[in-house]
Order: structure tokens, then sequence, then C-alpha cells
């Protein structure tokens, strides 16, 4: 009566490569992944190169057939990775039980975890290389094509760059996945989340080390990559630890407000009247931004593509008032003064760059927003029912939220625009002789960021931060490599720009932080009067002073240890 | 064979801020159809994710078709068991042709012909993605997968959001399967009288402990509620061993005794100084009352 072990072994990994073939691919399961991914980022470097070109006459190391082929590549690369059925399964297969994933069938199927775990990752590192290996194809060919037949030379750094990329990032999802499995289990929500956060780091800090040591520009990276996910892994680590607590404190201001006033007993009437105190519950207009922080990390991917579609409109929005607006602006300026001076030239050139890389940033902060927005527009039959809310009170908070959001995420975004261009500047010094090469370590930026997606679980709740940073940098170095981006090769220069960088990451930090603060207000650092503890005001000054000896590592360092180790 | 299916020993489980199960124990024997009554937040669905493996318990023992549960159950035995939950997510980007054709493939024990009995039971619209599946169209799905490869314990939460016509016709298909091919349900709900008459064995929980569990004939028979009239006083240490649950009901007092006897009722009576009591036999729904609506 019992099936043999082996025999339902191999019955389960015949039923995910019957899945895999049997289904048919679904071309469209690609096209919004594949559109938040790249396609939109791509769009605005056509847009901008085409600006450059027409307006300015620039010249652009873009050729056509380079930037035919990079769309063609991140586009094919992206569509090919997740329209396979193999793909969607491996993303929704619940590897590991992180406490937010919920039981799933496949939990229930006649299959050992580990085998389970093992064919997603199959079916993840094989749709990925074939992804990879055709866009590689594509870069190749395009590369030949715009030489007009010139051999293209490899050398073996680069490629020894790929593996180190590529072996650590499965590594690291590896790591993650038993650190999801075993650890929530064994511990409480709220630590295992810590853990996790700590485990992430410090895989990723080794990786940033390995990865940035071969290639020679350690510091100014480092500095980068460890600032940019220590800061997206404790606060997931924090996400993950407060969420439940946030969800429940949420629930209880709800209640709180939708509770009739108690009538004052005799006693209590003849006590003088006290202020209402502030932790008694939270202002209406505070409530969707509340939502927003608790619920941010809880709902997932279904809430950015339930907010896809109004990040690519502000996107959209955004991106062509500017394309359009910029130069305007400048020429506006040139007639006023009667002439077109150099500088203005220059600063019409990185009108739409700057605001290329504001975009992502902006639209994490937007989607962010929007998860509380969201959530709270998906309530607002029982907001407005029961509780005593009014509708432009609920509005106002909506707003409010996007707001506050989108502008802590632009200073992020603009903190990574900084580093980038001094990340870029400095390996534009150090190595300045890279024709073949800088083409592919430019296109290894994209491709880890794709790795890590490629990751799923690794992406799927901590590191959502890391994502949209990580993105807004691979950009920012597509464009720089592919000469779009102003030239930086003095090293004044880029220290300077280094400096400008960290004090930028210091202030999007601080920001972050105040702007928590501001949003829930009686859980720490903040006291219940909402001035910082003692401890919090530490922090925040070590980060400030942290951030000026140029390195964002030293001050996410700081905070990120501050923030694990103060006690909530 | 006539080993119990599933036996849960003292079993703990704790959620922040909140003891869900605090040492719950019950046993299943084969062939039967066990009812796991409980009030909401009772501890239903926490038990039967622990059983199937798909939560940790904090402690106690779990024996599922006779695999002494570590984490979750090996493929052998996942085989022969099958789960049905409100909560479980399915593959949503699947269509149900897609999902039933995928799920099918890891059971040897899937029965095409049995596949097609059920598909023309349920309304499963098979190329409707699943995810745009209302929530009784997912549970009849779900129940499909669960009854096509013909699980030896088949354990459902809730089966919510069924109609009339398709939970008539689910409880006669598991008491066919449990006529026919020896089949265990386990079935925890919140609504006893639907399965008043259906359930041979049950187990009523509230607050994450057993009540009362056993044969539903030996539980009727074993409780009784007493009224007691001409009562003068209530007595001291109300939950005696046995357990009752007394009330004052006017000028007369009403005690639900478990594990009754006439001594025990006479006893009572004497306690109560009461000139006259009557016994009786409580149906399941007023029993399930009984037991739970005093623990407030």
């Amino acid at each position: 009566m019992t099936a043999p072990a082996d025999d339902l072994r191999r019955r389960a990994f015949r039923a995910i490569a019957a899945m895999e073939f049997g289904f048919g691919w679904r071309p469209w399961r690609a096209v919004l992944p594949g559109l938040r991914a790249w396609l939109l980022p791509l769009a605005w470097v056509a847009i901008a190169a085409l600006l450059r070109r027409s307006i300015v006459g620039a010249e652009s190391r873009l050729t056509d057939a380079e930037g035919l082929a990079l769309v063609l590549l991140l586009l094919g690369g992206t569509a090919l990775c997740v329209m396979s059925p193999v793909w969607s399964w491996a993303s929704t297969e619940p590897v590991g039980r992180p406490p937010d994933c919920g039981p799933h069938l496949g939990h229930l199927l006649p299959i050992r975890r580990r085998d389970r775990d093992l064919a997603a990752g199959i079916a993840r590192l094989r749709a990925m290389l074939v992804g990879c290996a055709l866009g590689l194809a594509m870069l190749l060919g395009a590369w030949v094509l715009s030489r007009q037949g010139t051999v293209v030379r490899l050398s073996l750094r680069p490629l020894l760059a790929w593996a180190l990329a590529l072996g650590p990032a499965f590594a690291i999802g590896r790591v993650y996945q038993w650190a999801s499995r075993e650890l929530v289990h064994r511990f409480s929500a709220r630590s295992a989340g810590q853990l996790l956060g700590v485990l992430c780091a410090v895989a990723y800090l080794c990786w940033w080390c390995l990865f940035l040591l071969v290639h020679g520009v350690w510091q100014a990276t480092s500095a980068f990559g460890g600032a940019c996910l220590a800061l997206a892994l404790c606060r997931a680590a924090f996400a993950r630890g407060r969420a439940g607590a946030t969800v429940l404190q949420w629930i209880e201001s709800v209640r709180a407000i939708s509770a009739p006033p108690r009538r004052p007993t005799e006693t209590e009437t003849a006590l003088p009247a006290e202020a209402p105190s502030a932790s008694a519950a939270p202002r209406p207009s505070r409530l969707s931004l509340e939502m927003g922080w608790a619920l941010c990390p809880e709902l997932g991917w279904p809430a950015w593509s339930r907010s896809a579609a109004v990040i690519f409109t502000v996107f959209a929005i955004v991106g062509l008032l500017t394309a359009v607006g910029w130069p305007v602006l400048v020429f506006a300026l040139a007639a006023l003064r009667g002439h077109m001076p150099a500088s203005l030239t220059a600063q019409l050139a990185w009108g739409p760059y700057a605001v290329l890389a504001l975009l992502p940033g902006a639209g994490v902060g937007f989607s962010v927003a929007v998860c509380g927005i969201d959530f709270a527009s998906s309530r607002r039959r029982y907001a407005r029912a029961l509780l005593p809310i009014a509708p432009r009170a609920l509005w106002r908070a909506r707003l409010e939220a996007a707001l506050i959001y989108s502008i802590g995420f632009c200073l992020l975004a603009e903190a990574c625009d900084l580093l980038g261009q001094s990340v870029i500047a400095l390996m534009t010094h150090y190595w300045p002789q890279l024709p073949p090469e800088r083409h592919l370590v430019a296109l290894a930026m994209p491709a880890l960021s794709l790795m890590a997606w490629a990751q799923g679980p690794l992406m799927r709740v901590p590191l959502r931060l890391f994502q949209g940073t990580l993105e807004t940098w691979g950009v920012l170095v597509i464009i720089a490599f592919l000469g779009m981006g102003p030239p930086v090769t003095d090293m004044v220069e880029a220290h300077r720009l280094a400096v400008l960088a960290a004090m930028a990451w210091a202030l999007a930090l601080l920001f972050v932080l105040l702007s928590r603060l501001t949003i829930a207000p009686n859980s720490w650092p903040v006291k219940p009067d909402g001035r910082l503890t003692p401890l919090a005001q530490v922090a925040a000054g070590l980060a400030l002073i942290a951030s000026f000896p140029t390195s964002g590592f030293v001050l996410a360092t700081v905070l990120f240890a501050g923030m694990m180790l103060l006690p909530p | 064979m006539d080993e119990d299916v599933l036996v849960v020993q003292d079993l703990t489980k704790r959620y922040p801020g909140v003891q869900a199960l605090g040492g719950l124990s019950f046993s299943v024997p084969h062939g039967a159809f066990f009812g796991l009554f409980g009030r909401n937040g009772a501890g239903k669905t926490t038990t039967l994710d622990i059983v199937t493996g798909l939560l940790m318990r904090d402690s106690g023992h779990v024996t599922i078709l006779g695999e002494q549960l570590r984490i979750e159950p090996e493929p052998q035995t996942k085989v022969r068991f099958a789960y049905v939950a409100g909560h479980l997510q399915l593959y949503v980007w699947m269509t149900c042709r897609e999902h039933i054709e995928f799920v099918s493939r890891f059971y040897p024990t899937w029965d095409p012909a049995r596949e097609q009995e059920l598909l023309a039971m349920f309304r499963v619209p098979l190329d409707q993605r699943v995810g745009t599946l209302s929530t009784g169209q997912n549970t009849q799905l779900q129940l499909l997968m669960a009854l096509a490869h013909r699980p030896q314990l088949l354990l459902i939460d809730e089966p919510g959001n069924l109609d009339a016509v398709v939970r008539q016709r689910l409880m006669e298909t598991m008491i066919e399967a449990i006529a026919e091919e020896d089949t265990t349900v386990v079935m925890a709900s919140h609504i006893i009288n639907e399965l008043d008459g259906v359930c041979d064995h049950l187990c009523i929980i509230d607050r994450g402990v057993a009540l009362a569990s056993g044969p539903v004939d030996s539980l009727v028979e074993s409780v009784r509620r007493v009224h007691y009239r001409g009562a003068r006083a209530m007595p001291l240490g109300a939950t005696t061993e046995g357990g009752f649950a007394l009330k004052r009901h006017g000028d007369d007092f009403r005690a639900v005794i478990i594990g009754y006897t006439p001594e025990r009722a006479d006893a009572l009576a004497q306690q109560l100084g009461a000139t006259d009591y009557e016994a009786e036999r409580l149906g399941l729904q007023e029993l399930f009352v009984a037991l739970t609506e005093d623990r407030e």
C-alpha cells in the first residue's frame, strides 16, 4: 500500500518537469515583471539618449546596435526567465517557511522539502542561465556588429567577476532559505527576523568584499554596497520582527478609535480634565502611514503588482514632464541670458540623467506608500462604515503617506545616484583602459540584480529596498559605462562625489529614521512624548558623524548595529 | 488496521501573546467520521496544521497513519492523507485543469475515473485560473484533489462557502468513502449541528484543550443537564471531579454534569438542598453549547 520513497521522488520530479514542458509558455506573465524590472528604466535611457542627440547633438557612445542589443538582452533575459511555467512554480513554491508565507499546498505534496527546494533551485537556475546565455549571445552579436567585424577580446577578469558574482549569489540564497526555514521555527519571529537580517548582511558583505576586491575598487563600492544592503537589511529585519506587533498596534488603534466614548464615572467627572494622551489613540491622519509601514513587508509582491500601475503612471508622468520640462527650462534660462553657455549644455545633459536616477527611488517610495494607500482603499467600505474617520481625512492621510515616502526615497535614490557616480569615477580612474571589459562589467550589475531577483525568496521580503537601489545603480552604471553620463575621470572629483554621497546617505537614512519616528510616535526609539530616546539620539549622532569620513558603510553599520542592538 | 490513524498527545502551541493549544490530546480511530468541534479561536485549525506538518508544535506528540511526526510527515505518509482547508494557498497562476494535472502526477493512487466523477459532482471551472476562483470554488477544487487520490485519512478544516447541494454531496461522498474504502475523515467545524448524526466520534475543544472526546454515543450518554428544584444555595467548589457547570435559572438551578451518574446527581442535590431534580439528555448542539459557553 505504501509507495516506495524513490518512486515518489521520481514521480515528483517528473511532475515538475511535465509542468514545465506541458503547460506551455505564457508570454503575458513576463510583461509586468519585465516592465517593472527593466523596460521602463531602459525606456528612459533611450529617451535620454534621444534627447541628448536631438537637442544638444551630443556624441553618444551608445550606438544603435548596442542600444538595441541592450534592450533585447534585458527584455529577452527577463522574459525568458519569467515566462516559463516552472519559473512561476518556483516563484510561488513555498521554499522554506518564512512566517509570512502561510500554509501552501506545496507543503502537502508528497515530496521531501529538500527535494522541493532542489527542484525549485534547478528551475530557477535553468531559467536564469537560459536568459543570461541568450542575452550574452545578443550582446556579443551586437558588439561585433557595432565594431563592424572587430574581434571581441575577452579577458579572464570579467569572466572571473561573473563567476564570483554567480556562485555566492546562489550560496547566499541557500543560506537564506535555510535560515528562513530553520531559524524561524526555532526562535520567535522577531529574533528570527533579526538573525536573518544579520545572516544576510554578513553573507552579502562577504560577497561584495570578494567581488570588489578582485576589481580593485573596494573602498567606494563597498561603501555603497554595504550601505544600501545594511539599510535594507536593518529595515527588513525590523520589519520582520516588528510587523506582527505593528499590525496589532494598528488594530488596537483602530479599536481605540472605533470604541464608543466611555461614559465617565462620577469620580472621573469630578476630576479636572486632562489633556488627551498622545498614546491613547493615533490621529486618524496617521493611520495610513502606520498601515504602510506595517503592511509593506507583509503584503509582498501582490502589493507590488497592485500598485504597479500607479508606479508606472507616476514614472511616466514625472519622467515625461522632466524630460520635456528640463530642456525647456534650460533653454528658457539660456534665452533670458541671451546665450547658451557651455555649462548649460552640460546641465542639459544632466537633466534627464538625474531624473532618471531619481525615478526608481521615487517609484519605490511611492509603491511603499501605495501599500498603505491600497490597504486603506481596500478597507474603505469598512473604514467608512465602522471607523469614525472622515473620508477627507483618509484621503489626506493617503496623500501624506505618498508624499513622505516619495520624498524619502527620492533622497535615497539621490544618494544612490551620487554613490554610483563616485564608483564610476573611481573605476574610471583606476581602470581607464577597459574597452571590451567595461561593457561586460556594466552588464554584470543588472545581471547581479537579475540573479538576486531570481533567488525569489531572497528578494521576497527583506531585500526589496536593496533590489530597488541595485536596479537604480545598475541603470546608472549602464548609462555611465556606455557613455551617456558625463565622464568623470578626475580622482579629486571622485573623492568629492564620495563625500557627497556619504552625506546624502546620512541625510537619507536620517530622513527615513525621522519619518519613521513621526509615523509611529509611540514606538522605539521615540518616547511617548515624541522625543528620541537617549540611545537613539546617540545612534543618530554617530550616524551623522560617521557620514563625514566618506564611508557610507561605516554610517550604515552604525545605524544597523544601533537599530539591531538597542532594546525595543 | 484497527489502530488509531491519528493520535495527538499533550499538544501545545503558542503564538505571540496567545496560547493556541494547551496540552490537547485526542485520538481518531480507523474508519471513523471524527468531528473536531470548537468555537472560533479554539485551536482547530492550529491542530490540523500541526498534524499535517504545516506548522511546528511547541511540544507534544503526533502520530499520523502510524508515523511519529517529527517536523513534517514523510512523503510515504503524505501520499496517504489529504488536507482541505480554506486558508491553504494553491498555485494561483495555474488553471484548475493544470492544477489538477500537476497535483495528480504526485500520487500513485490517483484515480482518473474518480476524478471524472468528482468533476461531475463539483463545479470546478477547469479553464479558469485558480487565483480567480471564489472561496466556494476553491474549496471544491481542493476537495476534488483530495478525494481523487483516495486518501486513507481525509482532514477537512471548515469547508466554508459551499452551497447546500455541494455540501450534501460532500457528506454523501465522505460517508461512502468511509464505508467502501475505509477512509477516516476528520472534520473541524464550529457548526456542530450540520454533523449531528453524521460523525461517530468527536472531540470538543476550547482554548486549546479538549473538553470532551470519544464516541458520540457514549459522550451523549455521559452528559446530562439536571434541573434542580427547590434549591437553597449555591455549593462551593462548583467544578468537582467529573466536572459540572451550575447556573441559577429563576428559582431553580441547572447543572450540566459531565460523567453523569444518578449518584452524582443525588450528591449535588443534597449539596444544593434541592427537593427534586430531573435529568435531561442533550443533543450534540446543546452539549457543545453547554460545555463551551460557561468557559467565558
